[in-house]
């Protein structure tokens, strides 16, 4: 018997209604966060997620779990941090066993700017209640044996890094469904394979969506959209500063042994976890052109395995099994985009990029108090797409897991 | 020789003009004109005078180079290292990558030669194992 | 006497083996069964796998036994260990790697692979053939068309027109009870053992029966096999009586049908230029819903995992896959797909498509997928050998390698205060721009007044993108009426060079531009008795005026002299032609031996900027920083006509300024970079710049500081410490060093 096979969660699948007070686009993990939030923190049931596919079958489904909160500015730390908090209670707090596991995350750089960098990034993570320490290169050498800090006699010997012991990792697919059916036994609808169309839009205000399986009339459309985003808000007549790139990540086969923490290098890029399953799963940076494609590119490999092996050697030797691309939606500041959207009855959580993941309890959770009380939050008043009117972006360089 | 022990640093002469004027510049006896873009061109070796019919005309020496010359015989291990395919006829000019780094290449019925950016020449010879700077 | 025949070593035993075997076929030779599993032979299941040569996932049944070859099983029941070596592997020969150019790729050799590869080749087309039997693995194919495939050799990345795929097919295996059991083949798999010499046993087949092997046929349906680890019996039912019989055997055949192996088939699906053919284009003998047993040996899931996901509501192929993990092993999917989509369809749905194909199907290591990859190439300037003979350590920066220190930052900074010190600055942008417009080309992109500028002057400028956001700063130095050299900052000369010839296109100009950069070398000479210095090397005519610029040669070398200033002292910078700087940069070193010229790294550079208070765009500056926010509206002329960025910023200097980057100085040690600043206890932003003034005496920084009620607070603390808010620059403000 394998233990990672799913043995709990149950659906409540439900027939599609015409009305709901909330209509949420996309099932992913924010949109079913959100509806979880709504249910269990406001009472609020009278809730649909549509999922064009099957839940979870967009970036929540493709990401690489990694749960972090040492972003680079105060306001990002504060919400991040909030999210980190979230998710190491939502196996108690729903029952279900996402396999979080808190193993640190090393940060790696290699040379004296980067090395400022990451001190820098120590400062306000700890200002901000984040857990995040500057480390040597002794340091990094205890914390993670396996690197080799000479980066194989090259140019890029570790010269030190930031470790944040709170970062975590969690099965994608696990978060999406404990929210899923958590939201469901309190009697939110989630349907699959009900894909949106347009809009309801009779005047100035969004009163509901157009589906392939019929108009659904809502008090508020929320959209939670990752990828198409775009064109699902220019049916509101909103106008997001986004653009789609894909981006791409690979595991190996399984092994026996735990290999702790996860380790990233911006300057080198690449990043590096091992599943709970014992695959070790590798990302970079997003794809440099915009794009809508989910293919996969061999150059990915290489270029991804390259500064794996050199800094972590016994990687050398362990075998490819799966590629694959998902797309990420990246706002101009590299900052998701929260809340009203000033079009009336339409609500955006977007903008999420390469940090959705990790977003997706404090997302959920900020979006729900902010439908049920019609009140923004202070923790998300900051991502507001009013910001690029009012020019207060919220550029985090410390956003991506790598800069190239 | 066919294999070169490394790049050395070219020198030659960039014209950025009117590309109505450069078509009337000719190439010198012993030289090589590469014109990279519709308004620029390079001449191979430095003219120690060129007219130019375009009084705005930039006119340069050009040490931005680093060149070497391969032999028919090494245009195989050349194509190996490429992921686009070298043209066919001759001569015959092409830009492009060869082991990641960005090249110029003139092709004639000898071989090729190869410019590359000095700021990165010693990238591609250590890529290309030339002279005693194999890894 | 009798000759040693060849072995293999399997898991501690001797295993001899005949020419052409693979370690698969030796160790059934040997009477060995160590794989539970119905075994293909032939790279599909997962069955095989072993460890050589410190790689797992191996398969036995692709790879040739070699004389002294180790080979062992993968620990039953569980993954193989991670290895634990954390040094690079020594002595270990690199992978071959090539790119390979053709017309045509077919995939598989099998019949209908042979007859594409000779078509194509009737039709004078290059052809390339990879055979996965013969050691040539296809790994993925990739947009392109583009086919990675694993050699002997290495590597190989290979660029067509064509993809043929012509894999063939994949033959379906058992799901029922015992199916894990050893002594399990398919069809093919007895064939091809039987072919050998191999010595199978008591042979029992059911369904299609194998050719060239002796056996006993078992009637009816198959139920199941039975036996402790390897199979004893095999159990069919009557179709029609549903009497069941147990056939024993020593190996147990399973011809179920077979299904198209179209991994790469899918995978290439949509792109042009790609096509399967013969089998592999061919349909699924879609086998009986699985009543029992194991469905997915990789991750251990049986008929029963199926249908306990299935009632608890995940009705689709996906969610069935990532709630069970059904298919996500080593053999992704190629035993349990058919049975699982057979599963899905019994529950009321169509037979749903496959899983997506994704690459890769041959599992390299990543040893060889970093094979023919390189590290990003940093840059290196003429000099680069000059500062390693001199000590220095070189750090990357902007894309480049650059002098950080030489070792002695106090030296190198005293030489620049009070002596003469030169640097290494060919890494600045440099960009040409002539042409009846360029004066009004340069107006339109500079948010300052260009055409005031005279000849053989220079003025700092702000480089704005349309959002009004300062993204490089450098100079423009007019040459002459209608052409101007114009400089940037290191790391964005390449965005720079971009930048401007996008927007002569889109204004459609009439300009001519010309990137210096990599050409020209420049060397900043520095110190007060910069001069002096220059004077010995035949500069002493005319030096240019404080931003003023010249021509003139230098140690024999032409040179273009700007004379400006970053570091606080007298500086003239040198640009002349890169293959001239390294007898200039010597020429400098000798004749100022006697003045104790010595030259200074980017560290002690960053200091004495940051004492005259000069941003570095990048480091000081976020992608959102207005003139305004960095102190430097002085550099904007909102009274010009226009410029790039203009309607932003005008718009967005009516809003209330939110931030400021301001000097701070404080008594003591610097804090470092990132430092908060507090005002009244609450966050009022950090510092970007910071250093101990050697000549000041005490530290002096560049911070964000945010405003509070709409005002800019002095009483700032950072890490406890009162900060001062002081005017910039820090170090000699009336300028008068640099002008002297």
């Amino acid at each position: 018997m394998n233990e990672f096979i799913e043995a709990q969660v149950a659906f409540g699948w439900e027939d599609l209604r015409s009305s709901y007070d909330v209509v949420i686009v996309g099932g992913g993990g924010h949109g079913l966060s959100t509806a979880y939030h709504l249910a269990t923190r406001h009472g609020m049931t009278n809730v649909a997620v549509l999922e064009r596919g099957y839940i979870g079958s967009g970036n929540s489904g493709r990401n690489t779990t990694i749960i972090r909160a040492n972003y680079g500015i105060p306001e990002a730390v504060r919400f991040y941090q909030r999210s980190v908090d979230l998710y190491s209670r939502l196996e108690e707090e729903t029952g279900r066993w996402i396999m979080h596991d808190r193993k640190g995350l090393l940060w790696l750089v290699h040379g004296t700017p980067g090395t400022r960098h990451e001190r820098a990034r120590s400062i306000v993570n700890q200002a901000f209640g984040a857990d995040t320490v500057y480390v040597t290169p002794e340091e990094v050498g205890r914390i993670c044996p396996e690197v080799d800090l000479n980066a194989g006699g090259g140019e890029y010997r570790v010269t030190g890094g930031t470790y944040s012991p709170h970062a975590a990792t969690a099965r994608h697919d696990r978060v999406v469904w404990a929210l899923a059916e958590g939201a469901m036994k309190l009697g939110v609808h989630v349907h699959q394979r009900t894909a949106v169309t347009g809009l309801l839009k009779p005047g100035d205000r969004v009163t509901g969506v157009l589906t392939d399986r019929g108009p659904v009339s809502a008090g508020v459309v929320v959209s939670a959209v990752g990828g198409h985003v775009s064109t699902l808000a220019a049916m509101a007549g909103v106008r997001l500063p986004i653009r789609t790139h894909p981006l791409q990540a690979f595991v190996t086969n399984h092994y026996a042994g735990s290999f702790r923490p996860i380790v990233a290098s911006a300057e080198m890029g690449f990043y590096v976890s091992q599943t709970p399953r014992g695959e070790m799963l590798l990302g970079a940076g997003i794809d440099s052109q915009p794009s809508y494609s989910y293919r996969s590119s061999y150059e990915f490999l290489s270029h991804c395995s390259l500064p794996a092996v050199t800094l972590l050697p016994f990687l050398r030797n362990l075998t490819i099994l799966r590629q694959w691309a998902g797309v990420c939606d990246m706002s101009v500041d590299l900052s998701p985009i929260m809340g009203y959207t000033g079009v009336d009855g339409f609500l955006v959580t977007t903008g999420w990029g390469t940090w959705g993941f990790k977003g997706i309890p404090a997302g959920g959770e900020q979006m729900a108090e902010l439908i049920a009380t019609d009140r923004t939050p202070e923790l998300i008043a900051p991502f507001s797409l009013n910001r690029f009117k009012e020019d207060r972006l919220m550029f985090d360089p410390g956003s991506t897991g790598t800069t190239h | 020789m066919s294999v070169p022990e490394r790049f050395e640093r070219l020198e030659a002469t960039r014209i950025v003009a009117d590309p109505g004027a450069l078509d009337g510049i000719e190439s010198p006896d012993d030289g090589r004109l590469m014109r990279l873009a519709p308004d620029d061109l390079l001449v191979l070796p430095a003219l120690a005078r060129v007219d130019v019919a375009d009084r705005y005309a930039i006119i340069e020496p050009e040490a931005g180079f680093s060149a070497a010359w391969f032999g028919r015989s090494q245009l195989a291990r050349l194509q190996a290292v490429s992921a686009w395919e070298f043209p066919r006829h001759r001569p015959a000019v092409a830009q492009g990558h060869l082991a990641g780094i960005p090249v110029k290449m003139l092709f004639d019925e000898g071989g090729v030669r190869v410019l590359v950016p000095a700021v990165l020449a010693h990238h591609l010879e250590e890529r290309l194992g030339l002279g005693d700077r194999r890894e | 006497m009798t000759r040693p025949g060849k072995v293999i070593d399997f898991d501690g035993t001797q295993v001899p083996f005949e020419a052409g075997d693979t370690v698969l076929t030796a160790v059934f030779r040997a009477g060995l069964r160590p794989w539970g599993g119905c075994l293909c032979a032939d790279g599909d299941c997962p069955y095989c796998l072993v460890t050589l040569g410190g790689v797992s996932y191996v398969r036995a049944c692709r790879t040739s036994a070699v004389e002294g070859m180790k080979v062992a099983s993968h620990p039953s029941g569980g993954y193989p260990p991670l290895p634990s070596s954390t040094r690079a592997p020594t002595g270990e020969s690199a992978v071959g790697f090539e790119m390979v150019h053709c017309d045509t790729v077919v995939i598989g050799q099998g019949r209908s692979g042979r007859e594409a590869a000779a078509e194509a080749e009737e039709r004078g087309r290059r052809v390339v053939t990879l055979d996965a039997r013969a050691g040539t693995e296809a790994v993925g194919v990739y947009p392109g068309p583009e086919v990675v495939a694993r050699t002997p050799e290495g590597m190989a990345r290979i660029f067509s027109e064509e993809v043929v795929v012509a894999t063939g097919s994949v033959e379906v295996q058992p799901v029922c009870p015992g199916n894990q059991l050893a002594g399990i083949l398919t069809r093919r798999a007895a064939e091809g053992l039987a072919a050998s010499g191999v010595d199978l046993g008591r042979v029992v087949s059911v369904g299609r029966p194998p050719e060239g092997v002796g056996h006993e046929p078992a009637q009816g349906r198959l139920v199941g096999f039975e036996g402790e680890g390897v199979v004893r019996r095999v159990v069919t039912r009557d179709e029609e009586t549903g009497a069941e019989r147990a056939y024993p055997c020593d190996t147990a055949v399973v011809g179920l049908g077979s299904g198209p192996r179209d991994t790469l088939a899918r995978m290439a699906h949509g792109l042009p230029g790609a096509r399967a053919v013969g089998s592999a284009a061919g349909h699924l003998d879609r086998p009986p819903v699985p009543e029992a047993g194991v469905v997915c040996p990789c991750s251990e899931v049986t008929v029963d995992d199926l249908r306990s996901v299935w009632d608890r509501g995940f009705h689709e192929l996906e969610l069935i896959k990532r709630s069970t993990l059904a298919g996500t092993g080593a053999c992704q999917g190629a035993v349990c797909m058919p049975h699982v989509r057979s599963f899905v369809a019994a529950g009321g749905q169509e037979l749903p498509p496959s899983f997506t194909a994704r690459p890769v199907v041959t599992q390299i290591t990543m040893g060889e997928a970093a094979a023919g990859w390189y590290h990003h190439p940093d840059r290196r300037t003429a000099l680069h050998d000059e500062h390693l003979a001199l000590g220095a350590r070189m750090e990357r920066s902007g894309g480049w390698l650059r002098p950080w220190t030489y070792g002695d930052a106090d030296r190198e900074y005293w030489a620049v205060r009070s002596g003469v010190s030169i640097c290494d600055v060919s890494t600045l942008g440099k960009i040409l721009v002539s042409g009846p417009d360029a004066d009004a080309f340069l107006e339109r992109i500079y948010p300052t007044c260009i055409s005031p500028l005279r000849p053989g002057r220079a003025k700092y400028v702000l480089v704005l993108d349309e959002r009004g956001y300062v993204f490089d700063d450098g100079l423009v130095c007019r040459e002459g009426a209608n052409r101007f050299l114009l400089t940037s900052t290191s790391a964005g000369a390449g965005h720079f060079e971009m930048w401007l010839s996008d927007w002569a296109e889109a204004w459609k100009v009439d300009v001519r531009i010309l990137d210096r950069t990599a050409s020209w070398g420049a060397i900043n000479v520095t110190g007060p008795r910069s001069g002096e210095l220059l004077s010995r090397l035949g500069a002493a005519d005319w030096l240019p005026p404080f931003m003023g610029h010249t021509e003139m040669e230098v140690a024999g070398v032409a040179c273009r002299v700007m004379r400006l200033s970053f570091t606080g002292e007298i500086s003239y910078e040198l640009h002349h032609q890169a293959s001239e700087s390294r007898h200039l940069w010597h020429a400098l070193m000798e004749s100022g031996a006697d003045l104790g010229v010595w030259p200074h790294g980017l560290e002690v550079l960053e200091e004495l900027r940051l004492e005259k208070g000069h941003i570095l765009v990048g480091v000081d500056s976020l992608p959102d920083s207005t003139p305004r926010r960095l102190g430097h509206g002085w550099a904007v002329r909102m009274d010009k006509a226009d410029f790039l960025g203009k309607p932003a910023v005008a718009r967005t200097s009516r809003m209330e300024l939110d931030r400021l980057l301001v000097g701070l100085e404080m008594d003591g040690g610097p804090p470092p970079q990132g430092a908060i600043l507090r005002v009244k206890g609450d966050y009022a932003g950090f510092v970007t710049s910071t250093t101990w003034s050697r000549v000041l005496g005490r530290s002096v920084m560049l911070a964000w500081l945010y405003a509070r009620d709409g005002a800019f607070a002095g009483d700032i603390l950072i890490d406890g410490r009162p900060a001062r808010k002081v005017a910039v620059p820090f170090y000699d403000p009336e300028g008068s060093r640099v002008r002297a």
